[in-house]
């Protein structure tokens, strides 16, 4: 190369520049998985692959995502009014939040502050918003009530509409409109089989990938006590068509297949095979003293990453867990 | 949502530690060379997934913005030679002359030279985005390349032709 090149003039020393915030929350969760995933696979000798595609978080295949003037106030507000419960957020180096995540029954929620050198300005700051989110609550009529008590503008009381449910508007203090809506009893659209929906403080998650709602006296969660979980995930797999995901221990392997949440754990050869049942207790310290004076045993409850467990058996010795979310 | 994983163990937490400090610099040295949103963000992911890599292996090298953007110029280097094989499939490369004898003294008008740049194959603007953007010096660049001194200046020589005759012929 010459001394003189002009080419040189191209020379793009390194600038650095903040991506698409929701971007920099999805890799940080991506990071945060898959440090901690580390030692919760299978091992290498696991013959059944997790690909990105079955252990990315099962959600909704749309979400909806708003701007608001004040995010961490209508974090405050969702979670009050929708019965929601907070998950993650990011702070931006000048205290925004870049995004933050609430549950909302079956749905996550995601919400950022405005970020005008972007383009995304909240309702409040555009005159008014063009989109309507549909919730479904338990209770119409007291979700409109604790909307209205917290600043919300009532467009249309709660009534009782012709498709089958009953229905109300509201827009909230930060400009959004919410159609706030729960099945009418006996209607078409209150299938028994969704009772659960409306119920989102009975959500609990057993893992990232899977979430049911249960409510006392449910089974939670059945695992196969097997010698060897790879044999019995193939077995089962041939026959009945399930699929499997690395578990949250040692030799465990979750079900992703059917409607059900279960696992398989490998405890060795000449281990006794068993299927042991999870389940969900209103009041575990209450539950465990039951068990204790009904002559079964139980351990004290411990906080699992997944809520509170006591390892129990009954008064012949058949062996089984109690369960209570963490929260709610 | 959170609670459930377990914690990082503690060489992760470092890179999570630099997470926020270390994003913009990598996204802003893709952004600026591959020049599309969408292809830098996912070769940012690429970037810090091969991170999580590194750390967790036994002889974890010292994860910091600068081993960082290292990374992110062997993911450039892979992406433009992906790009490169993706598009000699579609059509033979036409020849190009080896020699840019002919001293080229401009000044050159940078936007208009960036316009250019994007517009250039692969392989010319992998080369000349590690010798000019990024300044590698040939050495360097044989190293990140894998190539020999000799093979590599060959490949300078070559992109800079394609683009000095796209420049020209842009501005006539």
């Amino acid at each position: 190369m010459s001394d003189r090149d002009p080419l040189d003039a191209l020379h793009q020393p390194l600038a650095p520049l903040a991506p698409d915030p929701a971007f920099a929350a999805r890799l940080r969760h991506r990071i945060e998985t898959a440090l901690s995933g580390g030692d919760d696979q299978g091992g290498p000798m696991t013959t059944i692959e997790t690909d990105d595609a079955a252990t990315a978080v099962r959600r909704p295949s749309l979400s909806p995502y708003l701007a608001v003037a004040d995010a961490r106030a209508a974090v405050a507000w969702y979670v009050d009014v929708f019965a929601g419960v907070a998950g993650e957020s990011v702070e931006m180096p000048d205290g925004r939040l870049g995004h933050a995540e609430i549950r909302i029954g079956d749905a996550t929620l995601m919400l950022a502050d405005e970020f005008p050198e972007m383009g995304l300005l909240a309702p409040t700051s555009r005159g008014g918003t063009t989109v309507s989110v549909v919730v479904d609550v338990a209770d119409v009529d007291a979700t409109t009530e604790a909307a209205r008590a917290a600043g919300a503008t009532v467009e249309r009381e709660p009534a009782d509409m012709p498709y089958g449910f009953r229905a109300a508007a509201v827009i909230d203090p930060f400009g959004h409109r919410w159609l706030v809506e729960a099945p009418l009893a006996g209607s078409a659209a209150a299938p028994a089989a969704a009772p659960g929906r409306p119920k989102p403080r009975n959500a609990h998650e057993i893992t990232d990938e899977h979430e049911v709602y249960t409510e006392p006296g449910d089974i939670v969660y059945v695992t196969w006590q097997v010698p060897d979980e790879e044999r019995t995930a193939r077995f089962l797999g041939e026959l009945l068509g399930w699929t499997f995901t690395g578990g949250s221990v040692e030799h465990g392997l979750q079900v992703q297949g059917p409607n059900l949440m279960g696992g398989l754990w490998g405890k060795g050869e000449g281990a006794p095979i068993d299927a042991k049942l999870m389940y969900h207790v209103a009041d575990i310290g209450a539950a465990v003293a039951k068990v204790r004076e009904l002559g079964g045993t139980a351990t004290e409850p411990e906080l699992m990453p997944y809520g509170w467990s006591a390892d129990c058996a009954d008064d012949q010795g058949m062996e089984f867990w109690l369960y209570t979310p963490a929260e709610g | 949502m959170s609670g459930t994983a377990p914690e990082p163990r503690p060489q992760g937490q470092g890179l999570l530690d630099i997470y926020d400090r270390a994003l913009p610099v990598v996204y802003g040295y893709l952004v600026s060379r591959v020049g599309d949103r969408t292809t830098a963000e996912e070769l940012t992911s690429e970037v810090f997934l091969a991170a999580v890599d590194a750390v967790q292996r036994p002889a974890a090298p010292a994860v910091d913005t600068a081993w960082l953007v290292g990374v992110a110029r062997h993911k450039l280097v892979d992406h433009w030679r992906r790009r490169e094989r993706d598009q000699r499939r579609l059509a033979a490369v036409a020849a190009q002359p080896m020699t840019d004898d002919d001293p080229w003294d401009v000044r050159l008008d940078v936007l208009h030279a960036r316009d250019v740049l994007e517009q250039l194959g692969p392989a010319n603007r992998l080369a000349l985005t590690l010798r000019y953007l990024d300044g590698l010096s040939i050495p360097e660049m044989a190293r990140e390349l894998g190539r020999s001194r000799h093979a590599t200046e060959a490949l300078v020589v070559r992109a800079r032709a394609a683009f000095r005759r796209a420049y020209e012929g842009e501005e006539a």
